[in-house]
């Protein structure tokens, strides 16, 4: 049965019944983007029709694989090279994945160099052409701490904001714990996502925050997700890629598409973090950090914001999605 | 000389392409590859030495 839009599709406060609308949307927008692609080429790919049109109904259907975005993608990046070779091989390897489960899956990434899905996401990660990182497999122990993290946040999350656990766990298939370099002068990473990787997040496994610390990861990686899936259709600013601003959450400046998402995903840590204090359930310990934690997010929302107000250009759906950030943050100042 | 390309594809029609197009109305694959760029948090107080 098709899922249709609720009223309030972009409102601020977490529902796993929405991102199931948003997944279906994407899924859809994918294969309707394939069947125009496929009618286009008019028989110049080398695909097998029949296994094509079985994909596609499963895609229509069923959960996919992050991975199944990112093939596309590479696909009409080729075609537009007039590389349909490559295209036809991309297309073949996207028809040929595995159905996924539709649970939450956390996984190691493997070898970047020796194994062509974990180059696929390290690759999809460093698009952008101003910065380059290097991501790795993570130590086996390392992992092992993050996925006990990742636990102890579901278990802090499910009794304190049952609602955004289920939005998380209805949007992500995958959390893939990776590691970035060790050298001190070299940029790495915390997390990451793509929309080309929707469903996906990648988090640097080696952290030290304790389970408050990734509650605030998992909201803010789920909250790029979030954005992916209300602007599969529509962009939620209108400015150049080239005009750059200081960003609230990186050093370097960041077009102002880059500025609305970090502005609105320090907002979505805001109310993780205080629906875990108001929940009384951290020690004070955690307490004590979510305090800091809290703060620190609304300093940076508040940055965030004054840049996204002078100079963001935003769509009518970047003002709707923001507008519910701005309310939620002026009723905890 | 410019060849035709085999298969033409309108962005306005791709799923995920369509937003860049609005934006960026004829920049090439590198621009499209930023503008669809992942969003990285990159560590705090970390920058490229």
């Amino acid at each position: 049965m098709a899922l249709t839009a609720q009223e309030n599709l972009h409102a601020f406060e977490p529902s796993a019944e929405r991102v199931l609308f948003l997944d279906q949307r994407m899924r859809s927008g994918l294969a309707d983007s394939l069947r125009y692609i496929f009618a286009q080429a008019n028989g110049q790919l080398n695909l097998p029709p029949d296994l094509f049109q079985d994909f596609l109904t499963h895609l229509e259907t069923q959960p996919a694989s992050p991975l199944a975005f990112s093939f596309y993608s590479d696909a009409v990046l080729a075609i537009e090279d007039d590389n349909l070779e490559e295209a036809s091989q991309l297309l073949a390897e996207l028809i040929a994945l595995p159905p996924h489960s539709g649970g939450l899956e956390i996984t190691e990434l493997a070898d970047p160099k020796q194994d062509a899905s974990a180059g696929r996401y390290a690759r999809f990660l460093n698009t952008d052409p101003t910065i380059s990182f290097e991501i790795f497999a993570p130590a086996k122990q390392v992992a092992a701490n993050c996925r006990a993290q990742i636990r102890d946040a579901f278990a802090l999350l499910d009794a304190g904001d049952p609602r955004l656990a289920g939005e998380i766990r209805a949007l992500l298939r995958q959390i893939i714990l990776a590691a970035g370099t060790k050298d001190p002068k070299a940029l790495t990473f915390d997390g990451a996502s793509s929309f080309m990787l929707w469903g996906a997040i990648i988090l640097n496994a080696d952290r030290s925050d304790g389970a408050i610390g990734m509650v605030q990861m998992l909201a803010h990686e789920s909250a790029h997700n979030l954005l992916f899936g209300f602007s599969a259709d529509e962009a939620l600013v209108e400015n150049s890629p080239e005009e750059l601003f200081s960003s609230p959450l990186r050093k370097d400046p960041r077009p102002m598409d880059g500025i609305y998402h970090a502005t609105f995903v320090t907002a979505r840590m805001h109310r993780a973090v205080q629906r875990m204090i108001e929940s009384g359930i951290l020690d004070a310990a955690s307490q004590d950090k979510a305090r800091k934690d809290l703060a620190e997010n609304a300093r940076l929302f508040k940055q965030g914001i004054e840049t996204v107000q002078r100079f963001g250009k935003l769509t009518p759906l970047g003002e709707s999605v923001m507008r519910g950030a701005s309310d939620y943050m002026a009723t905890v100042r | 000389m410019k060849t035709e390309k085999r298969v033409k594809l309108d962005w306005s029609r791709l799923f995920g392409f369509k937003q860049v197009q609005s934006v960026q109305a004829g920049h090439g694959t590198q621009q499209t590859r930023a503008a669809l760029a992942a969003k990285i948090g990159a560590k705090p107080g970390v920058k490229a030495g």
